[in-house]
């Protein structure tokens, strides 16, 4: 019983994680009705990103902060560069320049940061919580999880320029949201450890 | 006419000269070309004409591949004959599987057939099934011997005898698509309720489609297991899908040439990716695809349409 609930509430924190990222995802089909196939190596590679930060001896809300920017300018050179030539291009073409970044991403990171796993530090505390049924860990991440929707809700809902990216009136929304997408799946991180996968 | 005749003509000399000029593997890569030009015009069939995407068409692969690898395997079925099979039951697969497809489009579809993509490893290892599919092992089936005396080495004669079947296939795709089948499949495609209002049957065609392509990619696949002589279920993992998407797109979607083109692309360029860096083969793949669909973002086979138009139109 005891397993149970613990598993449950493990599978809410990862839940929680897999949340973020399809909120990026959505939010860049939404301004775009493009499917970004990438996403997941984004994340993957902005993970890395906050990984050599941290191995560096940063301090982790500070490599957050950094990754967090960094992301957000990858994802503008990523739109700018990448995607905007071929906005014109027929839906399958622009798929198949997202399965492209995909793999040149996939390749690229392996390439440098090697297949094998690395582990991730938490910035929370290592005793349970919760009626010993749930880490900080885990409680972190829902709560991550929350507080980007909230911050997202409210840059939607109260801010002229989310008004305008929801409205698709700004040419620079493209841009933007991609930038969010990638600034979302930050919490990826939050698994614990990271690996690159070959594709 | 009678040029495009002509040139298909040269062309297929210089097909039947190649394996006598290149060695026993370039013959056996580009018996891979042709087996991935006849998968890759089945999914254009689907896509490029008909409009459906399918992101799992690796998983008709898989099953015209353990059609053929076990009736080989387990019936002692002359590999010839294994063809019609697997393409038949690749026709009754596909087709039930566009039935629940009809009530589905784009990206839904998309999701529908990447999950079909995903789940067909997974199935072909179920161990109930171990007796006949070999399991994880998978099956390893004989590499067949040129009949009749002929004087060609086993590499050669696949690559005739995949020759021939592809032939046969692209001719029986042409006289598909160019007729009465070919121009409702694109009505569907660009207005599926105009098509409606004109008569076609549009849950018959769709799920026709879907049989149809399914058949292509079978043989493809059958084709592949003889020539490979060997099927695992993780060589038919969801990239196989993923690189005949990208196959169609760099092709040349809803075009029968473009399967040659997109064939020689996804054989290919990995070898050459391969040779420019070993350390990231697949970034360098990645960077062809973006810069061939930035400078033919409808294909090779749209860039070789507009290159003749154009010097049509300046004499």
């Amino acid at each position: 019983m005891e397993a149970l609930a613990h598993q449950i509430l493990a599978g809410l924190a990862t839940g929680g994680i897999y949340a973020s990222l399809a909120l990026a995802l959505v939010m860049i089909y939404q301004a775009t009705h493009l499917v970004n196939f990438a996403q997941g190596e984004l994340a993957m590679a902005t993970t890395y990103v906050a990984w050599s930060l941290i191995d560096a001896g940063v301090p982790y809300w500070l490599a957050f902060l950094a990754t967090v920017a960094i992301a957000f300018i990858l994802g503008v050179l990523i739109e700018r560069i990448i995607i905007r030539p071929v906005e014109r291009a027929p839906v399958l073409a622009v798929v198949v320049v997202f399965i492209a970044l995909l793999v040149i991403l996939n390749s690229v990171t392996g390439w440098i940061y090697t297949y094998t796993i690395k582990s991730f530090p938490s910035p929370f505390p290592k005793e349970m919580a919760l009626g010993r049924f749930m880490s900080p860990h885990e409680l972190g991440a829902i709560g991550i999880t929350f507080v980007v929707l909230a911050a997202l809700y409210a840059f939607f809902r109260f801010t002229p320029l989310g008004a305008f990216v929801i409205g698709n009136e700004l040419k620079l929304s493209v841009a933007l949201v991609l930038i969010i997408g990638v600034l979302l799946v930050r919490p990826q991180g939050l698994f614990g450890s990271l690996q690159v996968s070959r594709v | 006419m009678k040029r495009n005749l002509l040139v298909l003509g040269i062309l297929i000399l210089a097909a039947c000269v190649l394996p006598f000029v290149v060695s026993n593997y370039r013959t056996f890569q580009l018996t891979l070309v042709l087996v991935y030009a006849i998968a890759l015009l089945g999914l254009n069939i689907l896509t490029g004409y008909n409009g459906q995407i399918s992101l799992g068409h690796g998983a008709f692969y898989a099953l015209g591949a353990y059609c053929a690898a076990i009736l080989i395997d387990k019936a002692g079925v002359p590999y010839w004959a294994t063809l019609p099979a697997a393409g038949a039951a690749c026709f009754v697969a596909g087709f039930l599987f566009g039935l629940p497809a009809l009530r589905l489009e784009g990206l839904y579809l998309a999701l529908a057939t990447f999950a079909l993509g995903v789940a067909m490893p997974q199935l072909l290892k179920y161990h109930q099934l171990e007796k006949w599919t070999g399991g994880v092992q998978g099956i390893v089936i004989p590499k067949p011997d040129a009949p009749w005396g002929l004087p060609l080495n086993a590499d050669q004669w696949l690559y005739f005898f995949t020759l021939a079947v592809t032939l046969v296939m692209f001719l029986l795709g042409w006289n598909l698509l160019r007729g009465r089948v070919g121009r409702a499949l694109t009505a569907i495609r660009d207005h599926a309720i105009a098509a409606e209002a004109m008569g076609v049957d549009n849950a018959l065609y769709k799920s026709l489609a879907f049989g149809v392509s399914a058949l292509y990619t079978g043989v493809a696949g059958a084709l592949s297991a003889i020539a490979v002589q060997f099927v695992a279920p993780d060589s038919f993992n969801i990239f196989v899908s993923i690189v005949f998407l990208v196959g169609i797109v760099i092709g040349g979607l809803a075009s029968i040439s473009g399967a040659l083109y997109g064939a020689l692309f996804i054989q290919f360029i990995p070898n050459i990716a391969d040779d420019i860096s070993t350390a990231a083969p697949w970034a360098i793949f990645g960077v062809f695809l973006i810069g061939f669909v930035y400078l033919m973002p409808t294909g090779v086979a749209g860039a070789v349409r507009l290159l003749l138009a154009k010097r049509r139109s300046a004499p």
